[in-house]
């Protein structure tokens, strides 16, 4: 099978036409930076079948970032029939930068001009027949999001890999052509594979080359020593830099007819950027957005109109029974929509999706099930242990696909990069650039890509501490958590909005991180913020295809683990709460004499500073067992609340009285918890903050230990997880119960900050004895 | 025992087992466990590569 290789500058669209060739689905970011890894496709509209593979986005063939190592050994090693050369037709000088290195490889070669449509529409015209003649290399118009022109680049790319490509150079006329040259015969003597590539890059002191061609280093040395440039001096990578760019703009760049603007007249993105982007109002900005997302997610008052205008309940207007029930169907419908105030639109997804469907579908099964012939302890493991389960996680999936569609739109439009921007200049105080944002942002969604991301990063110390605290930024799995405890609190303590709690646990997570970053930054992780250079894609339309594909796959995959993993966890925590020591069954009413709660009792005092250990009585146990399932997934938190929420309704019916709790929705799981425990409105935001910083799921500590390699560094980040989540849930709970215990907060954290300062000092004057 | 209730054993029994034979198996084949989907993922054959990196050391 032929191999071609996708290669480009960073955001020129590589992933939109890999996904159009191969019909893949690959996530596709308004960024530059979203495939940090080659991903492989089949293209099957050639003669013969062709594989495709998306290199991440480079500047250059340097070796200076991960992406550029894996572009250039690919494309040097792995020899693909042809390379595809992705140009971003709308900034065309910049993007043949890369084009004029990749030309001086071996390989048959063909140029994409992709964003021909955004070119056209700007009144711009490119004469590419004249740039092919120019380049000596085949130019394509096209439109990788329109998904024109692809049928005549993949011809052309197909016919260009049957036959053989020399390397040329568009140095061959500068000063350093001779030395370049030279260097290629000294080379291709040693058979030396694409002579000149090697050669170019030898001349310019890349760390790789230099190490790997000793032996002609030494003549390029003697002539080094007798060369000086009047403006670079003897900076040779510079110096060949500026003859690429020079080259350009006098051959490449005539090929390109700019429609005649009377004066300079800033596009509508630089527009947008003047108040998106602003140095005071950038941040609220991006805080106000934020809050906006929680709110059209999860408030149950959209825009407040039920609290400005006092609108009137379904009660009030007589659409209840006196049991509360809506009085027919109809109202049933309403209810999902309205109840003193309209609901957001995420409140209203989730209400038709849990009350009119999974509800009404569970609640279905279970009857089938209660009126079957089986026996109590299997109609308990159905219903209590599989059904209670699956049905609490599953009611989770609209506000998981609503808030992900809105960050879908930020990252398609072009916004995200854009936060980058305006929170480098914060996160560099800290010891952070902005492009630590990146992996921090794919938190949001999966801490596992995200910790991959970090190979972005190029200061190793800069990456342990970015993977660090990416668990912080809270995934879609602890959003149940979130919602459901928040839901609880207020529903049963009639305490604030959910939107706004929902809203200040995710700030309390992104301001968790900027202070752990301080502190390892200034003690442990002590080092350089590398510079932070980024290319600000313009601002367009969120792709419909895009929305969706992101949305696909979040469902199927979200499913999927409420099929298995959660299945399975949701099984062996009903047979470990419903069997004791003895091997003897237990019923409902005796789960505190079960395995678990065994052992859950053992490790309670532990979890007391936090608000859910021993001061919850004899029930408090159940907290710990969900923060424990948690590690496993963290939809377990979740899916155990409800598991153990079914046994406590039926013990709460003999001890406690009056509980009319649906538990297979999740917040009224956690509603139980409330009444059979009495848990306080500090511990459950305790409870919340603790798993949303403490250890990950499994998966991403396992990313976590491939990504950081070093043990010690990887112990180091367990025991920084366990530490950070206590100390942050014991905070809150301290405070949130006892104000004045904020005080003895501030001192604590005061001592740190001077401890800091203290041995950074030490550590100073320690040096300068030294040198 | 009814028969349901002997299945059900079954089942629950090939369930637990087989999610846990999937993970290892996924782990031992060095796919993720992450559950994110690597079709939208921008790292997926990273995870592979972490694998493979740790294999050949």
């Amino acid at each position: 099978m032929k191999r071609f290789a996708l290669a480009g500058n960073p955001n020129c669209g590589k992933t939109t036409l890999f996904n159009s060739l191969t019909g893949s689905t690959a996530h596709v970011g308004n960024w530059p930076g979203v495939t940090v890894d080659k991903k492989t496709g089949t293209y099957k509209k050639c003669p013969e079948p062709v594989q495709i593979i998306d290199l991440p986005g480079i500047y250059s063939l340097s070796p200076y970032t991960p992406e550029e190592v894996i572009a250039r050994n690919y494309v040097l090693d792995e020899k693909p029939d042809c390379v595809i050369n992705i140009v971003d037709a709308t900034n065309l000088e910049r993007n043949l930068y890369l084009t004029t290195q990749l030309m001086e490889i071996d390989v048959p070669m063909v140029i994409a001009l992709n964003m021909m449509d955004a070119v056209e529409k700007s009144g711009d015209k490119i004469d590419e027949k004249e740039l092919e003649k120019r380049l000596g290399v085949p130019v394509v118009k096209i439109s990788a999001l329109k998904e024109k022109g692809l049928k005549e680049l993949m011809d052309k790319a197909y016919a260009e890999s049957k036959s053989e490509r020399k390397g040329i150079t568009v140095l061959e006329e500068s000063a350093l052509g001779h030395l370049i040259g030279d260097v290629k015969i000294a080379l291709k003597g040693q058979n030396v594979q694409n002579p000149l590539f090697h050669a170019v890059k030898l001349v310019e002191s890349d760390s790789i080359e230099t190490e790997m061609h000793k032996e002609t280093v030494q003549m390029i040395n003697e002539f080094k020593e007798t060369f000086e440039d009047e403006v670079f001096g003897n900076d040779f990578e510079a110096l060949v830099a500026d003859a690429r760019y020079k080259y350009i703009s006098k051959n490449f760049a005539p090929t390109v007819q700019k429609k005649k603007k009377e004066k300079f007249s800033m596009t509508r993105s630089d527009k947008a950027d003047k108040v998106m982007t602003h140095k005071i109002w950038g941040i609220p900005i991006f805080l106000l957005i934020l809050f906006a997302i929680f709110h059209l997610t999860f408030s149950e008052d959209f825009l407040y109109l039920g609290a400005i205008f006092k609108l009137p309940s379904l009660e009030d207007l007589g659409l209840l029974t006196a049991e509360g029930e809506p009085i027919n169907y109809g109202v049933r419908w309403l209810a999902c929509i309205y109840d003193g105030a309209v609901f957001s639109p995420g409140v209203i997804i989730n209400n038709i999706w849990n009350d009119m469907l999974v509800g009404e579908l569970f609640g279905w099964l279970g009857g089938l099930v209660e009126g079957s012939s089986m026996s109590p302890w299997a109609i308990g493991l159905i219903n209590n242990g599989i059904f209670e389960g699956i049905a609490a996680v599953l009611s989770f999936l609209p506000p998981i696909l609503v808030l992900f569609l809105f960050f879908s739109i930020l990252e398609d439009s072009g916004y995200m990069a854009r936060i980058a921007f305006i929170l480098d200049r914060m996160f560099r105080r800290f010891g952070l650039s902005g492009r630590a944002f990146m992996p921090m942002i794919m938190g949001f969604g999966c801490s596992v890509p995200a910790m991959i991301n970090t190979r972005t990063l190029a200061d190793e110390k800069e990456r342990t501490a970015t993977v660090r605290v990416i668990p912080f930024f809270s995934c879609g799995a602890k959003l149940p958590i979130l919602t459901a405890v928040a839901g609880a609190i207020v529903a049963y303590f009639h305490v604030g909005n959910a939107d706004a709690i929902t809203f200040l646990m995710y700030l309390l997570g992104i301001v968790a991180a900027i202070v752990s970053v301080l502190l390892m930054r200034s003690t442990t992780l002590k080092g350089e913020t590398p510079p932070f250079i980024m290319e600000l894609p313009a601002y367009h339309a969120p792709q419909f295809k895009n929305l969706m594909a992101h949305l696909w796959d979040k469902t199927k995959h979200f499913v999927k683990k409420a099929f298995t993993i959660i299945l399975a966890s949701t099984i062996v925590i009903w047979f470990l709460t419903h069997f004791s020591f003895a091997w003897k069954f237990l019923e409902d009413e005796e789960i505190n004499q079960s395995i678990l709660a065994g052992i859950s009792q053992l490790v309670q005092p532990l979890f007391t500073p936090l608000g859910f250990g021993s001061q919850l009585g004899q029930y408090g146990w159940v907290f710990v067992v969900a923060a424990v399932a948690g590690l496993i997934a963290k939809e377990n938190v979740i899916a155990t609340f409800a598991t153990l929420a079914a046994c406590l309704v039926a013990v709460a019916n003999l001890n406690i009285g009056g509980l009319d709790i649906a538990a297979e929705e999740g917040i009224d799981a956690v509603q139980a918890m409330i009444l059979a425990t009495g848990i306080t409105v500090p511990a459950l935001i305790s409870f919340i903050a603790f798993n949303m910083t403490t250890i990950p799921c499994f998966a991403a500590v396992g990313t976590a230990k491939a990504e950081l390699q070093d043990k010690k560094r990887f112990n180091g980040t367990l025991i920084f997880w366990i530490s950070a989540s206590y100390v942050i849930s014991a905070a809150i709970y301290t405070i949130g119960s006892w104000w004045w215990t904020a005080f003895i907060w501030a001192a604590l954290i005061a001592a740190v900050v001077c401890l800091i300062i203290w041995h950074n000092k030490n550590a100073q004057k320690k040096a300068l004895k030294k040198v | 025992m009814k028969i349901w209730e002997i299945l059900l054993i079954v089942f629950c029994v090939a369930v637990v087992a087989g999610v846990i034979a999937a993970k290892v198996i996924a782990k031992k084949k060095g796919k993720p466990s992450c559950d994110c989907g690597c079709g939208g993922c921008s790292g997926c054959s990273a995870c592979q590569k972490a694998k493979e990196d740790q294999n050949r050391k």
